[in-house]
């Protein structure tokens, strides 16, 4: 049937895929021998937490250790290729080799922390012998780098070279166009909300969650895995214009979201906006006169509210959505729209 | 990208979406391997059901236009011909439906293309 035709994979984005799982599976398969190797010179209790001095300070129960360790692994492995080939995947020039190349470099450094915490337990003793200093952690940054080049370097080969994205770019303030529209006519505007850079940027913080849980204590996991969720979460959402008025949604929740109907807007426009200069950061950003959901510098939508504070949203191709939402503005104030002049 | 549909026009909602699709990627509004908006999404804003918008889009897939992938979404088929056969979908749909107005028959139609195809 021709639907299920449709579901299949190319071999292109197969062969992302493996690229992408492959350093995972790599470091799975390194931590689980390791640990079968040495599992006769491995103390139970193992010590997995460790002072400043290198010392141990915490102690987790060998088979515990092994789980956990896998599973991290495999939890990342799974979230990491979902992101690089999924819906949320970038289709940019240096996203679809960056986000496999991150993947590389996260698998080494993670791998390279978990198989050498178990050599440093291996040996007489229980675990109170182990030791884990502050080079060893350079030692995986080192390789984590190396591998991170060579993620890069075997996705270009793999992939090959991808047609540069262009984006629309709006010229600098004024008021925006309007949209030929009857007045039976309906229309809305989608357009997905974040740059790849954001689902690597998510992507790292949940990493550096899991490595924080690792090293030190699951009080830095817990925020550090909410903020990765929660930017993966972002990186799904779509800005849509429509006859509600302005919404940004998750692809797949109704929650969080943030709607703005058309009677609760007085002025519409699109323009370039500066994280820094602008909002002071990326993010949910409240400022004094304006809220901004920020996650790239460029293309901003603007709508100023009925209490004349600003909302900001970065999305490409904002000019259009700015026109399509003045001209139900427009629409609704009764005006007549340039549809209805050509009519006449 | 903008979708407009008009619920008074003859025309199924479903194509009118494939339309709306057919018309940014021929004039470059949306590019090869650019995602469009999930049908849920996309439904959702245009108060109708996703079974339309996933009407106008497998219309599109078997246009040659979108790829259709499971978790992925649509997505314009990610080839530097992909506004060019845009463009000729649309004359396509104009030389069809002028040819229903007159009357001709398919055979006839037919014949005319191929005749300037071996011409």
């Amino acid at each position: 049937m021709a639907l299920r035709s449709s579901i299949r994979m190319s071999p292109a984005r197969l062969r992302l895929t493996a690229l992408t799982v492959a350093p995972f599976f790599l470091a799975l398969a390194v931590y689980v021998t390791t640990f079968a190797v040495l599992h006769d010179d491995l103390p139970d209790p193992l010590a997995t937490h460790y002072d400043t001095s290198g010392a141990p300070n915490g102690y987790v129960g060998r088979s515990t250790v092994l789980f956990v360790g896998t599973g991290l692994l495999f939890l990342l492995g799974t979230v990491w290729t979902w992101c690089s080939v999924g819906r949320a995947a970038p289709t940019g020039r240096i996203g679809v080799w960056a986000m496999p190349a991150g993947g590389w470099g996260v698998a080494a450094f993670l791998g390279t922390v978990l198989t050498s915490m178990l050599h440093a337990n291996a040996g007489p003793g229980d675990g109170s012998a182990a030791r884990f200093p502050g080079w060893y952690l350079a030692v995986a940054l080192g390789a984590a780098a190396v591998a991170a080049v060579l993620g890069a370097l075997a996705t270009r080969a793999i992939v090959g070279s991808v047609p540069p994205g262009r984006v629309p770019e709006t010229p600098p303030g004024g008021t925006p166009d309007r949209i030929d529209l009857a007045a039976n006519e309906v229309a809305s505007w989608a357009r997905g909300l974040a740059p790849w850079t954001m689902v690597l940027a998510g992507l790292l913080t949940l990493a550096g969650g899991v490595l924080a849980w690792v090293v030190t204590d699951w009080r830095v996991f817990a925020p550090l895995f909410l903020l990765g969720l929660a930017a993966l979460l972002l990186a799904s959402a779509y800005v849509t214009v429509d006859r509600r008025g302005l919404t940004v949604a998750p692809a797949l929740l109704p929650w969080p979201a943030i709607r703005i109907p058309l009677s609760g807007i007085t002025e519409v426009s699109s323009r370039r906006i500066s994280p820094t200069t602008d909002f002071g950061g990326w993010g949910y950003r409240v400022r004094a006169h304006r809220t901004g959901l920020v996650t790239r510098s460029g293309d901003a939508l603007v709508v100023r509210r009925r209490s004349g504070r600003e909302f900001v949203v970065t999305v490409d191709d904002a000019a259009t959505g700015a026109a399509l939402l003045a001209t139900l503005l427009d629409r609704r104030a009764g005006r007549t729209d340039r549809a209805d002049r050509e009519g006449r | 990208m903008l979708f407009k549909l008009d619920a008074a026009s003859p025309v199924p909602l479903g194509d009118q979406i494939a339309s709306s699709v057919r018309a940014a990627v021929a004039d470059g509004t949306v590019e090869p391997g650019e995602r469009l908006p999930a049908a849920r999404v996309l439904a959702d804003s245009l108060g109708i059901n996703v079974h339309t918008v996933l009407r106008g889009y497998q219309r599109l897939r078997e246009e040659g236009l979108i790829e259709l992938r499971r978790g992925r979404g649509a997505v314009v088929v990610d080839n530097p011909v992909s506004p060019g056969r845009a463009r000729i979908l649309e004359r396509i749909g104009e030389l069809v439906e002028e040819a229903r107005k007159l009357g001709m028959p398919e055979e006839d139609l037919l014949a005319l293309v191929r005749a300037n195809l071996a011409g």
